[in-house]
């Protein structure tokens, strides 16, 4: 019992976890269809002039991926709470900080990557600027990390709420608003030939700071919860 | 990490379990006040009382997840102090499965969280065995019954071995041939030198000590803080 | 256990402060109106419409110090457990949403004639707009739960949580180049702002810290009657089996 490698049990934790995410039941799925249709709504709603399009892409394709990111963070905790696997968890080696931070993980790779690698695509139904492309990967790369951690804090605090999703949805929007700023900044900075790197570096600097506040955060709702 | 149910029967070493004067507070009332308690090794202990006398807030308070309003907790072991989350296995009223997993995943995620390496494969088929899981080893749990989801709920005390069971209502949902399994494993897990705490209402058949919660119902006097 | 504040002596406290904090009140706040709105000069660029800087300034002050103080009460509540820092928490918040707000208001209704547009997404408008949010999530969690401590104790997690935002507000204007003019009063080598101007603007900050504090005790000592009646209601339920 002694020598547990606590960095095997946490990837073992993340695996689990993405395996979750991708079975029946987990959202990783829904949340890509979501993404694709309301992303496809926009053209349709706007209307399909090409250059209003383009001038919309960036924006459109970061605040769809936000919403996509809350839409399935309201499980993120709630699913191990109802069956009493969180309860499990805590007698893992791992500290509860730990542990969200895999969960946050897991769900990012999960969740948040097939979205990141579809974006391209529906950027070019946006008929977004080529100069774009890889600008909206990169900064969704770097910025979306930030989602899921961010997040993580929302899910635990409603994690034993009944309909919590609003209240997430309340808690944690604001939170993900310089993001947001920052990442649509990065490209359309590429876009309009300037310097995209002030924006992704701001970018970069959310994401870590949401990295080292989350897991505290999130660990202490969670061990209110688990009371 | 020998399969050990049977064959060896491995001592744990010296270990005193130890709360004392504990009183909790949940929803601004007084559960229960001036609960003492102590198990060495061989100790069945069996929480009797009324619904609503606490007995599963003591053992979410004994398992370290409930922050206790007065008193305090604590384990020796060789006359250390030890860590209470490497020592205890807890079986809450949930079953802690997942619908989507089989039971032999259930099996390799759960051990893989707590100790960071896959089960051993005979270890497995032998706790599936015991508790007369076996031939549903490959199927999701989504099919079982309550009967078998509360059998393999109860599979964690036989994969991870620890010297403390803590138990809420084991035998809910389970008959009489399998409440003799369980005590059974209650047996095994005691004359090895193990302890355990187990809230029930039922009979299991085993001889141990009572602690009864009827009397620890506090009077409602020292709510007096605010007024 | 809690020596330092039990609920009879903070309220023994509070009686004692209040009389006081409405007397400044009184005094500064028909002074202070004074000044800002008759006695003080039009701006030479601005003309009257300056006026409404006394309203809003003091009001955004008051949006930050209300958050620090529920942050330092929610700070408490999780460190220490000290119960009334929870109900401290719970007291200061919908008074820093209603300065909050009073400063966008303020903030849009001055814009107007000054940029030409009642809101501009510029980096300290988005996050005192954040800052309002945050007020609202905590009171919200705050509504959501049942269990009064529990919920409390979640709230603090996420005001705790949006202090990263209180430094943002305070150099948005410095980090971003926006129509929000840069700090005039509160920088490190003294106050660019007029004197004329300055005198009202004090006036009326003070006034509002010494609403700020009776409401804030008020609202506090509402908090813990509503707790001395559960506690009877209690005891009337356990009475009857």
């Amino acid at each position: 019992m002694t020598n547990i490698s606590v960095s095997s049990v946490f990837w073992s934790l993340i695996k689990r976890d993405i395996k979750l995410a991708w079975s029946q039941g987990g959202a990783a799925g829904m949340t890509l269809g979501f993404f694709l249709i309301a992303v496809t709504l926009f053209p349709l709603g706007i209307g399909p002039e090409a250059s209003t399009l383009a001038r919309i892409g960036p924006g459109t394709i970061w605040v769809i991926s936000l919403l996509a990111c809350l839409l399935s963070l309201d499980r993120l905790f709630q699913a191990d709470f109802e069956d009493g696997s969180l309860d499990d968890l805590a007698f893992s080696p791992l500290s509860l900080e730990l542990i969200v931070t895999a969960k946050a993980i897991a769900h990012w790779i999960a969740t948040i990557l097939p979205v990141i690698l579809i974006s391209p695509l529906l950027a070019a139904l946006l008929n977004m600027p080529n100069l774009g492309y890889k600008m909206l990967i990169l900064s969704l790369l770097i910025g979306t990390p930030a989602l899921s951690f961010v997040g993580s804090i929302g899910a635990a605090l409603t994690v034993a709420l009944r309909r919590g999703g609003v209240l997430l949805t309340l808690l944690v929007l604001p939170l993900y608003i310089p993001t947001l700023i920052f990442g649509v900044g990065a490209v359309e900075a590429a876009i309009s030939l300037t310097d995209p790197f002030p924006h992704l570096a701001l970018t970069g600097a959310v994401s870590m700071i949401s990295l080292i506040i989350s897991p505290l955060a999130s660990a202490a709702a969670i061990r209110l919860a688990l009371e | 990490m020998m399969n050990k149910i049977k064959k060896i029967q491995s001592n744990y070493p010296r270990l005193v379990f130890e709360a004392a004067n504990l009183g909790v507070k949940r929803g601004g009332r007084h559960v229960f006040g001036g609960i003492s308690l102590a198990l060495t090794n061989r100790t069945l202990l069996y929480l009797h009382g009324a619904n609503g006398t606490g007995k599963s807030t003591l053992l979410r308070t004994l398992s370290g997840r409930l922050g206790p309003a007065t008193g305090n907790i604590s384990l020796q072991i060789d006359t250390e102090d030890a860590i209470l989350n490497d020592n205890l296995m807890v079986l809450d009223h949930l079953n802690g499965l997942k619908n989507t997993f089989t039971l032999l995943e259930h099996c390799n995620y759960f051990v893989r969280i707590i100790n960071g390496t896959p089960p051993e494969p005979q270890k497995v088929m032998h706790s599936l065995e015991v508790l007369k899981l076996h031939h549903l080893a490959t199927q999701p749990i989504k099919y079982f019954s309550s009967g078998q989801r509360r059998r393999a709920a109860l599979l964690k005390f036989l994969l991870i071995d620890r010297p403390i069971w803590l138990m809420d209502e084991p035998t809910v949902g389970v008959d009489a041939e399998n409440r003799k399994t369980l005590a059974m494993m209650l047996e095994q897990h005691i004359k090895k030198g193990g302890a355990a705490i187990v809230a029930t209402h039922d009979d299991i058949g085993l001889k141990g000590e009572i602690l009864s919660l009827d009397h620890y119902t506090p009077k409602q006097k020292d709510m007096g803080y605010w007024s | 256990m809690h020596i330092f504040a039990n609920p009879a002596r903070f309220v023994r406290l509070a009686n004692k402060i209040l009389p006081w904090a409405i007397g400044v009140l009184a005094l500064c706040l028909p002074y202070g109106l004074y000044l800002a709105i008759v006695a003080s000069p039009p701006d030479y660029q601005q003309g009257d419409s300056v006026r409404i800087m006394y309203i809003h300034v003091p009001s955004a002050w008051m949006a930050m110090f209300t958050y620090m103080v529920m942050a330092s009460a929610s700070l408490a509540a999780i460190v220490w457990r000290h119960p009334l820092a929870l109900i401290a928490g719970k007291a200061a918040a919908p008074i820093g949403a209603t300065f909050t707000a009073l400063a966008l208001i303020t903030g849009a209704l001055w814009g107007k004639p000054m940029w030409g547009t009642y809101w501009v997404w510029d980096g300290r408008l988005t996050s005192v707009l954040i800052l309002f949010f945050l007020y609202l999530g905590y009171m919200a969690i705050w509504q959501a739960m049942d269990d009064e401590e529990t919920a409390g104790r979640a709230a603090s997690i996420l005001a705790l949580v949006g202090v990263v935002n209180l430094p943002i507000i305070k150099f948005s204007v410095d980090w971003w180049n926006t129509l929000h003019q840069p700090a005039s009063v509160i920088r490190l080598d003294g106050p660019t702002i007029h004197a004329d101007l300055l005198g009202p603007l004090l006036w009326m900050a003070v006034a509002m810290k010494a609403y700020f504090i009776i409401v804030f005790l008020w609202r506090m000592k509402l908090e813990i009657n509503k707790r001395k009646l559960a506690v009877l209601q209690m005891s009337v339920v356990n009475a009857h089996g």
